[in-house]
């Protein structure tokens, strides 16, 4: 009984880190492009995940995890920052809030095109994507590692897999109070999220480390949370600026 | 072909919109890059400025937009 806690409890707590870490990027992904793309990246990378771990097992111990990290990295912190400098353009009066009459246009000019090729969001399928991969990958290194060296597999697997189910139903739960959200604020939110997650991943790929492991995570948020407020600020005042030169 | 490209064209689009704001960022992990390669300060102090210089390229390119008529 102590062994299976001993091993089981470890790796249900890692693993709940590296669930909430991919869960963040799905719900992100979700809530601004849409759930379908969401559920594509998500199912896929899951499955990708199965089959490795079906066909490779414990070889998966020989991914290059820096190699990953930092290409998921770079790719989600283009993705984040650019949606942050929008969100924030969009906050300081910089460009249009909402163009409800363009936004029609587009939308039914993409409907035109998915009608004749299929009109998949690939940047945010490859975005859940990457996230369930990286973090699975992460997770699966948890097992082994927690469960082979104690020769108690079954029960960190186990342990992982609770962790799983209780991130799934946390994000089923969380996916209608997100639909409330305006639409700039949720990119704004979601800019930081992606930034952070993206500088994180691309730090660890580079071979450097962060202070407090992965709770570097909520300080990352943090600091990107202040540099889009001082942008913000700085922008308003610039914005103000452009107008009143404009009057003249 | 032309499909291929212009299907290239906006997914590159996606992830950069304004040139100089991207180039600024790879630039910036080039720079963290050759630092590690390097062994430059310790990997902490690289993961920290890896973020600095991210968030003022932000902050610099958010205010340069807004100036722009």
């Amino acid at each position: 009984m102590t062994a299976i806690l001993s091993t089981a409890l470890p790796a249900f707590l890692a693993s709940l880190v590296e669930f909430v870490e991919a869960l963040t990027i799905v719900l992100a992904v979700g809530a601004t492009r849409g759930w379908r793309s969401a559920w594509i990246g998500t199912l896929s990378g899951a499955a990708l995940l199965a089959l490795a771990v079906a066909a490779f097992g414990p070889l998966l111990r020989s991914v290059p995890l820096g190699a990953l990290q930092l290409v998921v990295g770079i790719l989600v912190l283009f993705f984040g920052l650019r949606w942050l400098r929008k969100a924030i353009l969009r906050y300081a009066g910089a460009i249009a809030l909402h163009d409800e009459a363009k936004i029609f246009a587009r939308r039914e000019a993409e409907l035109r095109a998915g009608a004749r090729g299929g009109s998949t969001d690939w940047p945010a399928i490859v975005t859940a994507f990457n996230a369930v991969v990286l973090e699975g990958l992460e997770v699966i290194f948890i097992v082994i590692a927690v469960g082979a060296t104690a020769g108690a597999l079954v029960p960190a697997a186990l342990g992982a897999a609770l962790a799983g189910v209780i991130v799934v139903a946390a994000g089923v739960g969380l996916r209608r109070p997100l639909a409330r959200v305006p639409e700039n604020t949720l990119k704004f939110a979601v800019g930081i999220m992606l930034s952070a997650f993206g500088t994180f991943w691309t730090g660890e790929g580079l071979g450097g480390t962060w202070p407090g492991a992965d709770f570097a995570l909520p300080a990352l948020i943090g600091g990107y949370g202040i540099a889009a407020a001082f942008a913000l600020a700085l922008a308003r005042r610039a914005a103000r600026g452009r107008e009143i030169a404009n009057r003249a | 072909m032309s499909a291929l490209r212009k299907a290239s064209a906006e997914l590159f689009g996606l992830f950069v919109e304004d040139r100089a704001f991207a180039l600024a960022i790879a630039l910036w992990i080039a720079i963290c890059g050759a630092l590690a390669y390097l062994h430059a300060g310790s990997t902490q102090t690289r993961s920290l400025a890896l973020f600095v210089g991210l968030a003022v390229i932000l902050i610099a390119t958010v205010v340069r937009a807004a100036r722009i008529p």
